[in-house]
């Protein structure tokens, strides 16, 4: 009889070593599928953004007032030059020409282009989140100065985001050189669509 | 005389064992399936990028770039099939000719659409625009 019960108690304990043996094994794969599938989708993301920035960088648009059409970074540094800013014409275009490149996965994404100089004291973001609490519908729009600083703080700290930025050497009025950086933000719709970015 | 091992007799001692040994290699087999299934997921997106990189690395995409760059992932088969599109507003505007396999049955296949400023005119001043590249990947020769 004794020895039946200590059979038993060993066959208990194998039992709870295998499932406990199992249960490692569960943990780890399931980990590992998460951590991979998440790295993963990261590396392709960051090459997304870093194909957004390099097709503004080469892409050509017609502005509204001309007939012939020019490198969309050209226009920029033009603005820049007669007018000291980027005109609300040219941000437009750039939000077109960003719009289009994001439009295959638009609907799962949201983004941010954060145009600013440090030394001319300018700065716009053109952004698009979606809202989770109001059934994903879009919200996009554009912040100026410490607005647009303020929210693209809040995009850059938040978690998933992906980023791609350029600098660019322009020429301004007065004949100085100054240095205009393009911040191409992207991350999954989520958090930070329910919170907004407060411009 | 002892009595010997009989399974029936000694119900209490098998169908623990049983189970241990039930729960163990099921989990065994999901991991080693989960592992595997992980494996082939990250080498097609590395695959993924791999390809759309040969054919971004130019900057500005043109039907000469676009051919050149067909050529030269032509050579990057080994186990994996793909296929690569230009799409420009709905328009094809270039395939790769290679001739992949069918797709078999339940393999995992990944699709992306990568924006690449693609030369839609050479005369004057050149004119970009914002085009797609559909690059599709699945596992098999």
């Amino acid at each position: 009889m004794e020895r039946g019960i200590a059979s038993f108690i060993d066959t208990i304990f194998l039992m709870l070593i295998s499932a406990t043996a199992a249960a490692i094994l569960f943990y780890s794969a399931a980990h590992y599928g998460t951590s991979l599938g998440t790295q993963t989708s990261a590396l392709i993301l960051e090459f997304y953004t870093h194909q957004v920035l390099r097709t503004i960088s080469a892409v050509t648009v017609t502005p509204a007032h001309c007939t012939h059409s020019d490198y969309l970074l050209a226009i920029m540094k033009k603005d820049i030059y007669n007018n000291g800013d980027l005109s609300k014409a040219t941000l437009d275009e750039l939000n077109a020409v960003v719009s289009k490149a994001l439009a295959p996965i638009h609907t799962y994404y949201d983004y941010g282009v954060y145009v600013y100089s440090p030394s001319l004291g300018k700065r716009h973001l053109l952004y698009c989140i979606h809202n989770p609490s109001a059934n994903y519908a879009p919200v996009c729009g554009m912040c100026k100065d410490s607005n647009a600083e303020n929210a693209s703080n809040t995009i850059s700290g938040a978690f998933g985001v992906h980023s791609a930025y350029a600098p660019l050497r322009i020429r301004t009025s007065g004949g100085a050189y100054a240095t205009l950086y393009l911040v191409v933000y992207l991350w999954p719709s989520g958090e930070l669509g329910k919170r907004g970015l407060g411009c | 005389m002892k009595r010997g091992f009989t399974p029936l007799a000694d119900m209490t001692v098998v169908v623990p064992i049983a189970i241990s040994l039930i729960l163990f290699f099921a989990a065994l087999a999901w991991a080693t399936n989960t592992v595997e299934s992980v494996n082939n997921r990250v080498n097609l997106s590395v695959k993924l990028v791999d390809l759309a990189e040969i054919f971004t690395a130019p900057g500005i995409l043109t039907d000469k770039e676009f051919s050149n760059a067909c050529t030269a992932a032509a050579g990057m088969g080994e186990g994996i099939s793909y296929t690569v599109k230009l799409n420009c507003d709905g328009t094809v505007k270039g395939k790769c000719p290679n001739v992949p396999p069918p797709i078999p049955p339940r393999a995992t296949r990944l699709v992306y659409a990568f924006p690449v400023p693609y030369q839609i005119s050479s005369a004057g001043l050149p004119e970009n625009d914002v085009c797609y590249l559909e690059v599709t990947v699945w596992k098999g020769a």
